[in-house]
Formats: C-alpha cells, sequence, structure tokens
C-alpha cells in the first residue's frame, strides 16, 4: 500500500511534470480569478496540449487547473463581491463584508489556508474511500435528488439577509425564474417569447453576477457620489497589504466551520449533477448552525469564509470520485477532464484502483501536487491582488464593470446574456435595498430544476405513486432533516421575537 | 498613441477576405455549438492540432453554447460564407431544425465533411435483470413497460429511443435527464432500466464494467465494440449512427471547400487523430461531396418524423 | 406626527404581488401534457408563482400595517442626487451593452470606462465630493489609459485564452 505512493511520488520526479503541474494550477487560478471564465474551459484549452504528453503529467496539468480554478474563484468573490461559479457565492456572503471593514488581506489569508486544507483532505478521501463513496453517489435517484433539493431549500433561511419570510420570497423568484425554458420532462417551451437564448433555461453565470457584481457596482456609484466608504477603504488599503499572509493559526482555531466544510464538500461533492453546485451552499448553512456565533455570519465572520472555501475545494476530490471510479463525471470540468482520460487510453472504473501500472497512485499525488502549488501560488499573489484595492475607486468601478461585460459575453458569444446580466443586476439591488436579498434567488435557481425535473422524474419512474418518496431511506431522511431543520429555524426565530 | 493605430490598423486588414485560391490566409474560426467537454467539443479538440498542420494555419475553437445548439447553430448561420467560419455539426444539428424551434433550416449550412461516427447503444446496467435483448423482449410480451433514460428532451437521443421502441414494436417510458453523465448513474443505481445513449458517451462506463450494451445501432458489429451484437442481428430491423462533421454557412466557395476536404481527408489519416478517435470510442468514417449530402437529406427525413411524433 | 416614509418598498412589494399573479395566469397557457402519471409543464410555475403573490402579500400587509401603526405619511420616493447616480450608471451600462457588439470590444469598453469616470466625476462634484478643477491632461490620460487596457485584455483574450471578442466595426 505504502509502496503505491512511494511510486506516486517516483512518477513525479521530473521536472517536467513538476512544471506541467505549476503552470496547470497557475493557469487556473487565472481563470478562477476572472469571472466568466471557467475550469472547464480552461481544460478544454490545455486538452490537445495534453495529448503528447506521458498520461500522469497530461492528467496532473488538468488536475492543477481545477485545483487553481477553484481556490481562484475566492478572490473576485472576497475582494468585489463577484462569485465566478456558484461554488463561490457563500464565499462572498463573509469575504467582501470582512473585505469591506478593510480586512481583504486577512479574508483571502483564510481563504488560501481553507482551501489547502479542503483540497488535502479531499486527496485523503479519494486515494481512500473512492470506491464506497462512489456506490453511494450511485443511490441517488429521482426521488433522493428531489429530496436532497428540499434540503437544500431550507438554506434559504440561513442566508436571507433579514427576515425569513422575504428571504423565502427571493427564493421562490428564483425557483420561478429556473421554470424558464424549455420543460425537462416534456420539451415545452416556458416563458421563452420566442428567445432561442432562453430555450435551455436561464444561464446561471449572468444571473450570478447581475445579482451579486452589477446591484453592488450600482450601490457603489451612489456611494461614491455620497462619499461614503471611499475614505474607509482607501485607508485601510496600507493595513490590508501588510496582513495579506496565509493564516494558519486563525483556521485552526474554528474547527467547526472547517470540520462541517470538509465534511460537507467531501460527501455531497461526489453526488453527479448536484453535488459541485450546492456543496459549498450546504457548508455554509452547516457551519452557521454548529456556530456559537451564527449570529455574526454574513458580517465578515471568519467561519463563514473557512467553511465555504474548505468545502469547495474538497469537492474537487469528491468529483473525481465518480469521475475516477465509475467514469460519470459530476460536472463539465471532470467530463473534459474525463475526456483528456480517455484519450491519454486510461480506462476509468474500479479496475484503474487495482491497476498494476499504478497509475491511478500517480493521479492521487499529482493532486496532492497541484494543491501545494496552489498554496504557493496564492501565497505570493495575494499580495498582488490586494493592490486591486489601490486603483482610484471610480475607475475601479469601471474596470469592474467592463470585466463583468466581458465574463457574461467572453465564452458563450451572446450579448443577450449581458441583457439578462443588467436585468438581474437592477432586480438585485432592489432586492438588497429592500431586504429581500440576492443568495436566496440563486439557490432557488441552482435548485429550482433539481427539484423540478427530479420530482416529474420520479413520478415516470414510479409510475404516477408519489409513496416512494418517503419511503426510500435517504429521501426520507433528506426530507426529515429538512423538516427538523425548518421547525428549528422558526422555533429559533419565535424565541428571539418574543425574547 | 502610434502604436495602437499600427494595431488597429493590422486588425483592419487582417480581417478583410482574401483570395479565395490562396486560403486560408488568416485564422479560421470553429464555432462549437456547446460548452467545453460535450463529445462535439472534444471532437473538435482532437482534430484542430492535425487540421491546423495540414491548413497551415491557427484554428480557434468558440463555444457558443446554449439552446441545446440552437444559438451557436444560428449564429453559425448568419455568419459570411468565406471559409474562415466553420460550425462543427452532428445530429443535434438535424434534430434542431425538425423541433421547429429554431430560425435556420438544412440549406442554411454547407455540410464539408463527416467525420467521426458512432453507434446508438442500448444499455443497462451490470446486474439488470434484462442480460440480452431477448429478456428485455419477452418482459416486454409479457406487458412490462421498460423504463428508458435519454440524454436531453426532444435530443437526437431522445428520438432514437422511440424510433427503436418502434422497432420493438412497443412502447418504452422515456426519461429524459439533463446530460449523459446523470443519465448512466442512473442505470447505474438501478433507477431506471435501460439508457440509449452514443457510443463514446458510455464507453468509459462500460470499460469500468458496470454498464453493459445489449445492442448497437451499426448495421455490423464495429472493431472498437466487437462483443456488442447489433440489433439486426438479433432480429430487431434497426440501423442508425450518430455521426460528428464540419460545416460552413452555405454558399462558401467551391475551391475553399475543396482545400478544405482535401485537408481533413489528410488529417484524418493522422496517427494522433485516429488514436485519440479510438480512444474516445468513435470510428473516423468519412463522408464528403454529394454522398455526405444524400447521407444529411436522409437523416434530415427520418429526424423530422420521428420529432413530429413527439409532438 | 408628521414623519414622512418613502414607499419605495411597498411599491417593489406590490410590484412583485402583480408579477407574480400575472405570471400565475400566464402559467395557464402552458400546454397541458403530462403523462405517463407525471405533472404537467404548469404545475412548478403555478406552484412557485402562487407561493410568490401569497408571501409577498403578507410582507406587503406588514409593511403598510407597520406605515400606519407608526402614524407616518407616505410620500413617493424623492429624486436625490445619489438616486441619479444609481439610473445614471446603470443608464451608461445599457450603452455599452447596445454598443458593445456594433464598436467591437476595444472602442466600446474604452468608450465605455471613458464615459462612467466622466459620470461619476461630474456627480461627485455636485455633490461636494470631490474638488479640483478639470483638466486636459488627466482627461487624455485617461482616454489613453482606457484604450490600453481594453487593447490588451483584447489580446489576452485572443492569445492566452482563443476567445475572439468583437473586432473594430467594419472588418467584416
Amino acid at each position: 500500500m505504502f509502496e503505491n505512493y512511494l511510486n506516486g511520488f517516483a512518477m513525479m520526479a521530473d521536472w517536467g511534470v513538476l512544471l506541467a503541474i505549476a503552470s496547470g494550477t497557475l493557469l487556473g487560478i487565472v481563470v478562477g480569478v476572472l469571472p466568466g471564465l471557467t475550469s472547464a474551459m480552461a481544460v478544454a484549452l490545455l486538452l490537445p496540449l495534453t495529448f503528447g504528453m506521458p498520461p500522469v503529467m497530461g492528467v496532473g496539468m488538468l488536475l492543477g487547473v481545477l485545483c487553481g480554478a477553484c481556490a481562484g474563484g475566492a478572490i473576485p468573490a472576497v475582494l468585489l463581491n463577484i462569485p465566478g461559479s456558484p461554488a463561490s457565492v457563500a464565499t462572498s456572503l463573509d469575504g467582501f463584508p470582512m473585505a469591506r471593514k478593510g480586512e481583504a488581506g486577512r479574508a483571502l489569508g483564510l481563504a488560501i489556508v481553507s482551501s489547502f486544507i479542503g483540497g488535502m483532505v479531499s486527496v485523503a478521501f479519494l486515494s481512500l474511500l473512492a470506491p464506497p463513496i462512489a456506490e453511494f453517489a450511485l443511490r441517488f435517484g429521482p426521488a433522493e435528488y428531489f429530496s436532497l433539493s428540499i434540503f437544500g431549500l431550507v438554506i434559504i433561511a440561513s442566508v436571507a439577509s433579514g427576515s425569513i419570510l422575504k428571504g423565502l420570497v427571493a427564493g421562490l423568484l428564483g425557483l420561478f425564474a429556473a421554470t424558464v425554458g424549455m420543460d425537462p420532462i416534456t420539451g415545452v417551451p416556458r416563458f421563452t417569447f420566442n428567445e432561442l437564448s432562453l430555450l435551455t433555461g436561464i444561464n446561471l453565470l449572468p444571473a450570478l453576477i447581475g445579482l451579486f457584481a452589477v446591484s453592488q457596482l450600482i450601490k457603489d456609484a451612489m456611494e461614491y457620489v455620497q462619499g461614503q466608504q471611499a475614505a474607509q477603504v482607501a485607508s485601510n488599503a496600507e493595513q490590508s497589504m501588510s496582513r495579506a499572509t496565509p493564516r494558519w493559526r486563525e483556521v485552526f482555531s474554528n474547527p467547526r466551520a472547517l470540520l462541517a466544510g470538509v465534511g460537507v464538500g467531501s460527501i455531497v461533492g461526489p453526488i453527479p449533477g448536484a453535488g459541485a453546485s450546492i456543496a459549498s451552499l450546504v457548508s455554509y448553512d452547516q457551519a452557521k448552525r454548529l456556530s456559537r456565533t451564527p449570529e455574526r455570519f454574513g458580517t465578515g465572520h471568519p467561519e463563514g469564509i473557512i467553511a465555504t472555501e474548505s468545502s469547495n475545494n474538497s469537492m474537487i476530490g469528491g468529483a473525481l470520485i465518480p469521475t475516477l471510479a465509475l467514469g460519470v463525471p459530476g460536472e463539465a470540468a471532470t467530463a473534459v477532464l474525463l475526456g483528456g482520460l480517455l484519450i491519454q487510453g486510461i480506462a476509468p472504473g474500479p479496475a484503474l484502483f487495482n491497476d498494476p501500472s499504478g497509475m491511478i497512485y500517480g493521479i492521487f499525488i499529482a493532486y496532492l501536487l497541484a494543491n501545494i502549488f496552489m498554496l504557493l501560488i496564492m501565497w505570493f499573489g495575494i499580495r498582488l491582488f490586494v493592490r486591486v484595492l489601490h486603483v482610484p475607486r471610480k475607475l475601479l468601478l469601471a474596470l469592474i464593470t467592463t470585466f463583468c461585460f466581458l465574463g457574461v459575453y467572453g465564452v458563450a458569444g451572446d450579448v443577450f446574456d449581458i441583457w439578462l446580466m443588467l436585468g438581474f443586476g437592477f432586480l438585485g439591488f432592489f432586492l438588497n435595498r429592500y431586504g429581500f436579498g440576492t443568495a436566496p434567488l440563486i439557490l432557488g435557481l441552482i435548485l429550482g430544476p433539481i427539484a423540478e425535473a427530479n420530482l416529474r422524474r420520479g413520478l415516470v419512474t414510479f409510475g404516477g405513486d408519489w409513496t416512494p418518496f418517503v419511503t426510500r431511506p435517504i429521501s426520507v431522511v433528506f426530507l426529515g432533516l429538512a423538516l427538523f431543520l425548518l421547525l428549528l429555524t422558526l422555533w429559533q426565530n419565535h424565541k428571539r421575537t418574543t425574547a | 498613441m502610434k502604436t495602437i493605430f499600427v494595431l488597429a490598423a493590422g486588425l483592419l486588414i487582417s480581417s478583410t477576405s482574401a483570395l479565395a485560391n490562396d486560403y486560408p490566409t488568416r485564422n479560421i474560426e470553429i464555432i462549437v455549438p456547446f460548452s467545453a467537454g460535450g463529445g462535439n467539443d472534444v471532437f473538435v479538440r482532437a482534430l484542430q492540432p492535425v487540421l491546423e498542420r495540414e491548413l497551415d494555419t491557427n484554428l480557434v475553437v468558440r463555444n457558443v453554447p446554449g439552446g441545446g445548439g440552437a444559438v451557436g447553430l444560428t449564429q453559425a448561420s448568419r455568419l459570411p460564407a468565406t471559409g474562415y467560419n466553420l460550425v462543427a455539426v452532428s445530429d443535434g444539428t438535424l434534430t434542431q431544425v425538425a423541433s421547429g424551434n429554431v430560425a435556420f433550416g438544412v440549406d442554411d449550412f454547407t455540410f464539408i465533411a463527416k467525420v467521426l461516427q458512432e453507434p446508438y447503444l442500448l444499455a443497462v446496467s451490470q446486474d439488470s435483470e434484462y442480460q440480452t435483448l431477448e429478456d428485455m423482449q419477452a418482459a416486454i410480451a409479457e406487458g412490462t413497460t421498460v423504463r428508458v433514460g435519454v440524454s436531453g428532451v426532444g435530443s437526437s437521443a431522445h428520438l432514437t429511443a422511440l424510433a427503436i421502441a418502434d422497432a420493438l414494436e412497443t412502447e418504452f417510458s422515456t426519461i429524459p435527464f439533463d446530460g449523459g453523465s446523470e443519465t448512466i448513474s442512473a442505470v447505474m443505481g438501478g433507477h431506471i432500466d435501460a439508457v440509449v445513449l452514443g457510443g463514446a458517451e458510455l464507453r468509459s462506463s462500460m470499460s469500468s464494467g458496470r454498464v453493459k450494451a445489449l445492442a448497437t445501432s451499426y448495421p455490423e458489429r464495429s472493431d472498437a465494440l466487437p462483443d456488442v451484437p447489433t440489433f439486426q442481428e438479433q432480429g430487431v430491423d434497426f440501423t442508425t449512427s450518430v455521426f460528428r462533421g464540419i460545416a460552413a454557412p452555405s454558399g462558401i466557395p467551391e475551391e475553399v471547400n475543396d482545400r478544405l476536404v482535401e485537408a481533413i481527408e489528410q488529417a484524418v489519416q493522422d496517427e494522433q487523430f485516429l488514436r485519440s478517435a479510438g480512444n474516445l470510442g468513435t470510428d473516423v468514417e468519412t463522408a464528403y461531396g454529394e454522398e455526405l449530402e444524400a447521407f444529411i437529406q436522409d437523416l434530415a427525413e427520418r429526424m423530422q418524423q420521428q420529432a413530429d411524433r413527439l409532438n | 406626527m408628521t414623519e414622512t416614509r418613502s414607499i419605495g418598498a411597498t411599491l417593489f412589494n406590490a410590484a412583485v404581488v402583480v408579477g407574480a399573479a400575472v405570471a400565475f395566469v400566464a402559467s395557464g397557457n402552458l400546454p397541458d401534457i403530462g403523462g405517463q402519471g407525471s405533472l404537467p409543464p404548469s404545475f412548478f410555475p403555478r406552484v412557485t408563482t402562487a407561493a410568490i403573490a401569497l408571501l409577498a402579500s403578507i410582507c406587503l400587509i406588514r409593511d403598510v400595517a407597520a406605515m400606519y401603526r407608526a402614524q407616518q405619511r407616505p410620500c413617493f420616493p424623492s429624486i436625490t442626487l445619489v438616486g441619479v447616480a444609481g439610473l445614471a450608471i446603470f443608464a451608461v451600462m445599457m450603452g455599452y451593452a447596445l454598443l458593445f457588439e456594433r464598436l467591437g470590444y476595444i472602442l466600446s469598453t474604452a468608450l465605455f470606462v471613458v464615459t462612467s469616470v466622466a459620470v461619476l466625476s461630474l456627480l461627485a462634484r455636485r455633490s461636494g465630493q470631490e474638488k479640483g478643477a478639470w483638466s486636459l491632461r488627466r482627461g487624455v490620460g485617461l482616454v489613453v489609459l482606457a484604450l490600453a487596457f481594453a487593447i490588451t485584455i483584447f489580446y489576452l483574450f485572443l492569445v492566452g485564452f482563443s476567445i475572439t471578442l468583437p473586432g473594430l466595426p467594419l472588418a467584416d
């Protein structure tokens, strides 16, 4: 057993391999920082390059991209309130308020360490427990996905900024927006107004950037004219710089948040199709419930950052589990990676884990190294990134806006997405202003398609029978948990208002 | 300031169309109407390096996802027919036309080459009660409704599943999933009975031993999957295949078409490309010119018939 | 007790209720094909819009009741300089979206950067947050910076990520 890992290390004893992993990681971070560029796109871009490489080198480079992109996503989420993917939404919930308080360096320092720990734990999960976890993920059928999404909707109460009732309204708006596009079961177009771009539904990225970034930019412009914030941010920028180092001790002194992040990321992450986008939000919710200071979440609380960042990096290892153990990729980036593996002649499946060549151990070690490179590059990188805050405020506003446009347009090349982003930005501005919040809407938009399609799919497979939703064990556990957490929240809320 | 003008001027010159006979003189853009990572995308990325060498220019791949391919195809159909704008096409292109939701038709494209093909497979989980097509037919004869997963509502896999049900003289309970991997994990976990998917998509799960193909839609067994019997040899009259190829907005100059055909002919003989294609579970099966046109017309008609039934 | 209170929140709440009601009715027009024991396409839109209308109505009633209890006099949101800034920046963004493909990435982006900085400067001067005279040199500097930024990003995407952004107009 131990020998296998040593062999894996031996495969790395080549400057070319190390360089490939490091450059993959660097590219990943760049892609993660720029909103709109996805890790799937970066992996696809590098794919032709890897054809000519030895397998471990090629796969190592692609793993570096996944790892770097996930960690890099924290940077715009913290500094600018632009989550480039659903996985970083929860990061901006506490990271951005902390940066606003002049502690951007601290927020990034926490994010980096948490990402690294999450990544390292997922290496362990991947190498020790991949086959059983993959079997667990397979037990998710329509009923289980539906119940999982209902469980996820309970998170609305946690991410709602003010009143739970208003949070619910925002969440439902998201659920309704999710029904736009071709009906997943019958193919009937719904609310598309003959717009081709809406046939496959509202794209998540324009909605995300609109709700978070554009609404924030409008608010920033208003505050600039009013004269708020500007002075404070400028005076704190120096302080931010000096604090921009990894914060090991602070992360380890919050074991509950770390445990919530790593635990949920490793278990929810491997579920194909749903895991990647919701794992970090679920961790955030769990961390808040486990926390001794839940009321400080959303105001720049370190626990929020630790939970989400450790979760979204442990999720990468999670997403690799079904990819490597079953040949079933969980989302786009691992799907491209799987293409890369196949072209290299590496066949995923249980056999890969017992392959005498020890290839799989090479992959584990390559992923481990990618995590270490991520830590090193980000370590030096954050000092550079917080410099962004030195750019004059009104110019920064304009430049961020152009990046939002670029991110939304760049990959798909569809101006419609820009208009969609602006529409959501306008809506998001008022949702924030009147206390509804934007995070619940995104949650609804992510969970809506999972809930609807699987409820109806389930009814088709069960021949119109509702009972399997409450008799299948995993499904009933999730529904029960959802009900329990809902009642708990209402009770706590009641206690608070009457006290 | 001066450099800016030079750059700007360079940009203008480089994008005016050059004469057709020394094609290509600048970068060629290929639109992939799906996001990175799909079958179409991987196909283009595998072809990209070899085709770049043959044409001695850069191929720029642009993913334009949205509308299940509709957005990218619509965009491509409206681009100038200079040969500098190409688009990756597949069965899905014809399915889009057949659905009637889109504003382009088959005539809006000049199909330059068919490059790859793969079979549709009817596959089950390794521990399924249907170990052969015969088992499934026996269950159908007893009145069981087989639950078949496909990727994407109204997709070509969906239409093919309907056609297979026809050939088996039954009706499936067809369940659309969002993508290939969701469909495959549902059949592995026993949540549905079978799937109808392209060979490339099933390739990795078949090699992991968790999924077993009952029948291939090829007329004969393929070298890549010698153990999978055809529908025909099991007494079911059904043949079809998935194709992937390259097209351009209709009306490109003939010399350009010839040059591209020549380059693709050379590119597909490249060893690296052949190996990549084989590893991905597809077969290199080319067609050009009139042969391709007849193939497209035939496929388009069949798709239309199935789509009409679906509505 | 003649304290006034802006009805912005109330108006927004009411708009949500009305929008949900309209969408609820529109959902009824969706074809009713369920099949195989499943729910029809209109099921989810109907459930969500009904719930939105219900919950948003409760919010609305609570809001109005609170206003009544506090004996505040409702008034329309007043148009302040700050509000104008929000609207102006959003309008400039819309202009950018309109010109994005028409002028190409480089020109539209440079134009947007210059315009939005100018608009913010102008408004900040009005509110007294920014002082000092306009200077030609700084203006030219901004234009050069904006162009250099746009060109750098354009080529970074072209070369680094193989993504072709819309080029200059008249190019094709």
